[in-house]
C-alpha cells in the first residue's frame, strides 16, 4: 500500500505553492504516520461493515490539468448563489462566482498567508484518513464570516472531475475551514459531483460561535468508481444551530463521517441524511453527537433506499457525557430494501452518563408493502410507478425536513438526474 | 431527608443477603491451570475418551486465544493462574446415595437461600438440581420424572448414564472455539444439569438448577446442556448465590438449549450473584456463554433474565433461528447499582424462513454503576420473511450512573421487517410527586414505578420467580432514589 500513494506525494513536493516551508515538516510527519498505521480494517469498530481494499488497490496521483465546460458547471450549481469551484482539486477563478459581502478564497490562496489561522487546526488525530488528508491537503475553502453578518445568497463549494482525474486515478484533498462568528447566519452547500475513477479525502472544520446559525448541505452524487470518504467536524457554541443535510448518491465507496460538538449550553444540531444506492455501491454514514453541556439538543433522522446488490450502513453515537443535564436527543434510522440482494446494516447508538435527559433512537428495515402497492395497482397504476411513487414519498419526508427556500429545489434536481441516470 | 434515613436506614436493609459461607469440608485441585489439571478434573470424574478429547482440544485451542477486551466494562486482567478449577464437599464413604444422606451442613446452606431440597416438599412443584461450587449434589424429584421418560440430572451422571446423547450434542451450540471464556469452560467444566425431555411430553414441573459459589479462590464452570425433542415443552429456572468476600471470584459458564420440531423452551434466570460492596471491592464476574439453538420447525426458545447482581456480567443469551417458523424470544432487566457494570444484551440469528425474533430490555443503573445494552440481530439471506421487534429502555437513577444502548442491525433479505427503539429517561419528579400526593411512601411510589417500568418482562418470569424479583430490585434500590 506504501506504493499506492508514494507518487502522489513525490508530485506534491515538487510543488511549491501547496508545500509551504512551514507545512512541509508536517506533511511528511502525517505521511509517515498513515504509512506506518495503514488504512482502517474491519477490526476498526467504526469500518466494521466497510472495506477500505479498494483504496489499497489502487495507485494514486495528483491531477493538475483539467478542462471542464461551463455547461456542466452551471448544470451542477445552485441556483442564485455564489461559488467556488474546484476542478481535480485545483481552484478554477474563471467558473467561480465570489460574495462581497464576505471574507472567502480558495484554501491554497490561504495558505501563502493564513499560516497561524490553519496551523493550529492540524496536528495529531485520531482519524487515519484525516492523517492522510494532512499529509496531501491542498484543496478546498476558507470561508470567514464576520460577526453578526447575514450572509444573503446560499455559498457553493463546489468539487468536479474532469477525465484526466481518471486518468491518474487522482486523491484530491479537499480541506474546508469555516468561521461563523457570533450572531452571524451562513447557508453553504459543499457538492462533489464527479463520475471518475478517483479518490477524495476530505476534512472539514466548521466553527459556529454563539448565536450563530449555519445551515450545512453536504452532497455527493457520485459514479460506480468513484471513492469518496470524508470527515466533518462541527463545533457548535452557546445558543447556536446547525443544521445539516447529508445527501449520498452512489458510489463505489461512499462514507461520510459528521462530528457535532455541542461545547455550550443552548447549541443544538439538526442532522438529517438520506441515501440511495444502486448497483454495487457502498454507502457508509456516521455520525456521532457529543453532548458535552447542559440545555443542548440534537435530533436526526437518517434515510436510506438500496437497490440492486447495493449495500449500506448506518452507524450513529449519541454521548451525553457527565453532568450535561436536561439534553434532549432523538435519532433515527430508517430503511427501504428494494431489492433481495441489497444489505443493510444499522447501528443506532446511545451512550449516556447523565440522569436528567430524554433520549430515544430508532431503527427500522422494511420493504414496500404490498398492500400499498396492491391499493395502486387497483387504482390503475402499473407495479412499477406504484413502487417508484412509494419510494418517492419515502424519500420525500425526509427531504421536506430541509428548512429555508435555497436548498430544497436543488436537492430535488439533484435527486432527478440521479434517478434518471439509471438505465 | 435525614428522617426517612434514620426509619428506612437503607444500607442496613441493602446488605447482601446470601453473603455467608458454609463450613463444608472440600477436596480441591491446587491452583492453577495446566493439561495436568484438565486430565485430573476429567480423571476425578471417571470420563468417557471422548469428553476428555473435548477439554483437551478446547485446552489447546485456548491458549492461542486473548483476553477479549470489546465490552464496555473495566477490570484487571483475570489471572487464570490464581484459580482453583476444582472444589468438591468431601464425600463420606462412597457419596450419597439420596438426598437425605447429604451433610447437613450442606442441606442447612440451602434451606437458608430458601431452595427446598428435602424430598418431602414435593408441593413446591420444581424439580432442583443444586450444583456447589464444581459439583451436582443432587436432583429432586427424579423417579417422578423418570416415569415420563424426562432424563434431568447432573452433566456428570449424564456423562456416565446416557454418553450417547451428551456425546451427539456437546459443544453443537456453543462449539469449543467459540469465545475465550467458552473455550476455558470447555477445557475445566465440573458440571451443571443436563436435561432431556422426550418427544411429545410436556414436562409438568419446572426444572430448576441452583447455582452457589462457596469456597474461596476457585471459579465455578458450570456446563448445562438441555435438549427438547419433538413437540416436547419444558419450562427451567436458573439462581445463583455467592458468598461476600473481597476477592474476585470467576463464573463462565456454558449453556446450550436445543429445540427440535414444534419444541418451546423457557428458560428463566435471576441472578443474584455477590456484587461487591459500595467501593465496588470483591463480587463475582460472570462471564457466561449461553445459546440456544431453534433446529426443527416452528420450535421456540425464549429467554428471560433478571440481573441484579455480579461486579461484572457480560453475557448475550442468544437463539440461532435455523428451523423454519422458529421463535426467539429475549426478555431481561438487568439493575446496576454500586460499582457495578453490566454489559449484556442478546443476538438474534435468523437464518430459517418466517422467523420471528423479539427482544425486550429493560436496563436500571443506579448510584456508579454503568449498564450497558448489546445486541445483534442478523437476518442471512435465507430468511425469507423474518420479523424483529427490539425494544430496549434505560432507566437511569442518579447522576454518576450510565447507560448505553449498541444495537447491531445487519439485513441481508429484503423481505425482513425489522423494528428496534430505544428510550433513555430518569424517574421523573411529576410522577413521584403525583404518587406521594394519593398517599404513598417515597420507596412505594418508586417499587411501583419500577414495576410498570418492568413490566412486560416480569410478565414473562414464573410467578414464584416473578415475585421475588419484584422484591430484589426494591431491596437492592432502596436510599438510591430521592
Amino acid at each position: 500500500m506504501s506504493t499506492a500513494f508514494e507518487t502522489a506525494f513525490q508530485d506534491l513536493a515538487s510543488e511549491p505553492q501547496w508545500n509551504p516551508a512551514w507545512l512541509r515538516d508536517l506533511r511528511q510527519r502525517s505521511y509517515d504516520r498513515f504509512i506506518e498505521t495503514g488504512l482502517p480494517s474491519r477490526r476498526d469498530e467504526s469500518w466494521k461493515y466497510t472495506s477500505t481494499r479498494s483504496l489499497g488497490e489502487a495507485s494514486f496521483g495528483l491531477s493538475k490539468n483539467a478542462s471542464i465546460s461551463r455547461i456542466v458547471v452551471e448544470r451542477l450549481s445552485v441556483k442564485d448563489a455564489h461559488r467556488l469551484v474546484f476542478i481535480n482539486g485545483v481552484y478554477n477563478e474563471e467558473f467561480s462566482i465570489l460574495p462581497s459581502d464576505v471574507s472567502v478564497v480558495a484554501l491554497s490562496e490561504a495558505m501563502k498567508t493564513e499560516r497561524d489561522l490553519i496551523l493550529p487546526l492540524l496536528g495529531e488525530n485520531e482519524d487515519i484518513l484525516a492523517v492522510l488528508n494532512q499529509a496531501f491537503f491542498s484543496s478546498g475553502v476558507m470561508l470567514r464570516v464576520k460577526k453578526n453578518t447575514k450572509v444573503q445568497k446560499p455559498l457553493q463549494f463546489l468539487f468536479l472531475q474532469s477525465q484526466e482525474a481518471a486518468a491518474t486515478g487522482a486523491i484530491i484533498s479537499p480541506r474546508n475551514i469555516v468561521f461563523v462568528e457570533s450572531g452571524a447566519e451562513v447557508h453553504i452547500v459543499e457538492s462533489h459531483f464527479g463520475q471518475t475513477q478517483h479518490f477524495t479525502n476530505a476534512v472539514t472544520d466548521v466553527f459556529v460561535k454563539d448565536q450563530a446559525y449555519c445551515q450545512y448541505l453536504l452532497e455527493r452524487s457520485i459514479g460506480p468508481e468513484t471513492r469518496y470518504v470524508s470527515k466533518h467536524s462541527f463545533h457548535i457554541g452557546r445558543d447556536a444551530r446547525v443544521e445539516t443535510f447529508n445527501l449520498a448518491l452512489g458510489g463505489k465507496l461512499n462514507r461520510s463521517h459528521l462530528e457535532f460538538r455541542l461545547t455550550a449550553p443552548g447549541g443544538s444540531a439538526k442532522l438529517d441524511g438520506l441515501y440511495i444506492a444502486r448497483g454495487d455501491n457502498h454507502i457508509d454514514n456516521v455520525t456521532e453527537v457529543l453532548h458535552l453541556a447542559p440545555n443542548t439538543s440534537s435530533t436526526q433522522l437518517y434515510k436510506g433506499v438500496l437497490e440492486d446488490k447495493s449495500r449500506a450502513v448506518f452507524n450513529g453515537k449519541i454521548t451525553i457525557v457527565k453532568d450535561a443535564q436536561h439534553v434532549d436527543a432523538q435519532q433515527l434510522n430508517k430503511n427501504l430494501l428494494m431489492s433481495p440482494d441489497a444489505e443493510v446494516d444499522s447501528r443506532p447508538q446511545l451512550a449516556i452518563d447523565a440522569n436528567d435527559v430524554k433520549c430515544s433512537h430508532g431503527a427500522s428495515i422494511g420493504q414496500i408493502d404490498e398492500q400499498e402497492l396492491f391499493y395502486l395497482q387497483s387504482r390503475a397504476i402499473s407495479r412499477e410507478d406504484a413502487k417508484a411513487m412509494l419510494a418517492s414519498a419515502f424519500v420525500g419526508d425526509v427531504v421536506g425536513r430541509i428548512s429555508g427556500k435555497h436548498f430544497t429545489k436543488h436537492v430535488q434536481d439533484v435527486l432527478q438526474s440521479f434517478g434518471s441516470a439509471r438505465t | 431527608m435525614t428522617t426517612d434515613n434514620e426509619t428506612t436506614s437503607p444500607l442496613a436493609q441493602r446488605e447482601y443477603k446470601y453473603g455467608f459461607v458454609s463450613d463444608v469440608e472440600t477436596e480441591e485441585f491446587p491452583r492453577g491451570l495446566s493439561e495436568d489439571i484438565v486430565r485430573r478434573i476429567s480423571a476425578v470424574k471417571n470420563e468417557p475418551e471422548f469428553v476428555l478429547d473435548f477439554r483437551l482440544k478446547a485446552y489447546r485451542h485456548w491458549l492461542t486465544l486473548t483476553e477479549p477486551t470489546w465490552a464496555q466494562v473495566e477490570y484487571p486482567l483475570v489471572d487464570f493462574q490464581a484459580i482453583q478449577y476444582y472444589s468438591a464437599p468431601k464425600n463420606k464413604g462412597d457419596g450419597p446415595k439420596s438426598l437425605s444422606e447429604i451433610d447437613p451442613e450442606l442441606l442447612a446452606t440451602f434451606n437458608r437461600l430458601g431452595i427446598p431440597l428435602g424430598e418431602q416438599q414435593r408441593i413446591s412443584g420444581v424439580a432442583v438440581d443444586v450444583v456447589f461450587d464444581s459439583v451436582s449434589l443432587g436432583t429432586t424429584h427424579q423417579a417422578e420424572l423418570e416415569e415420563l421418560g424426562v432424563i434431568f440430572c447432573s452433566l456428570s451422571e449424564a456423562i456416565q448414564n446416557h454418553p450417547e446423547l451428551v456425546k451427539k450434542y456437546l459443544g453443537k451450540v456453543v462449539p469449543y472455539k467459540d469465545n475465550y471464556y467458552a473455550t476455558l469452560n470447555s477445557a475445566v467444566f465440573t458440571d451443571g444439569s443436563f436435561c432431556y425431555i422426550p418427544k411429545g411430553v410436556r414436562c409438568p414441573l419446572d426444572l430448576s438448577t441452583y447455582f452457589r459459589i462457596n469456597a474461596a479462590g476457585t471459579g465455578q464452570f458450570e456446563r448445562t446442556l438441555l435438549i427438547a425433542d419433538s413437540d416436547s415443552y419444558v419450562s427451567y429456572l436458573e439462581g445463583c448465590t455467592a458468598p461476600q468476600r473481597d476477592e474476585n471470584q470467576l463464573h463462565a459458564a456454558v449453556v446450550e438449549l436445543i429445540a427440535m420440531d414444534n419444541a418451546q423452551i423457557k428458560y428463566s434466570t435471576v441472578q443474584n450473584w455477590y456484587a461487591g460492596n459500595a467501593e465496588g471491592k470483591g463480587g463475582i464476574y460472570n462471564f457466561v456463554t449461553k445459546r440456544g439453538l431453534c433446529q426443527g420447525k416452528n420450535s421456540r426458545i425464549s429467554w428471560t433474565q433478571v440481573e441484579a447482581g455480579s461486579a461484572i456480567t457480560w453475557k448475550y443469551p442468544s437463539c440461532i433461528l435455523q428451523g423454519d417458523g422458529s421463535r426467539g424470544e429475549f426478555y431481561s432487566v438487568a439493575l446496576t447499582n454500586n460499582k457495578m457494570q453490566a454489559d449484556t444484551g442478546t443476538k438474534m440469528i435468523h437464518i430459517g424462513k418466517n422467523t420471528k425474533s423479539r427482544i425486550i430490555s429493560k436496563g436500571i443503573s443506579a448510584e456508579e454503576s454503568s449498564n450497558t445494552y448489546r445486541g445483534l440481530v442478523k437476518i442471512m439471506p435465507s430468511a425469507e420473511g423474518a420479523r424483529n421487534h427490539s425494544q430496549c429502555d434505560s432507566l437511569l437513577v442518579g447522576d454518576k450512573c450510565s447507560a448505553n444502548t449498541y444495537p447491531y442491525i445487519e439485513v441481508k433479505n429484503n423481505t425482513a421487517v425489522i423494528e428496534h427503539e430505544a428510550t433513555t429517561s430518569k424517574i421523573s419528579g411529576e410522577q413521584i410527586f403525583y404518587l406521594k400526593s394519593r398517599g404513598l411512601e417515597e420507596e412505594q411510589a418508586i417499587g411501583l414505578l419500577l414495576n410498570g417500568f418492568c413490566k412486560e418482562v416480569f410478565k414473562e418470569l414464573p410467578l414464584e420467580f416473578s415475585v421475588e424479583a419484584v422484591k430484589l430490585l426494591e431491596m437492592k434500590l432502596e436510599g438510591s432514589v430521592g
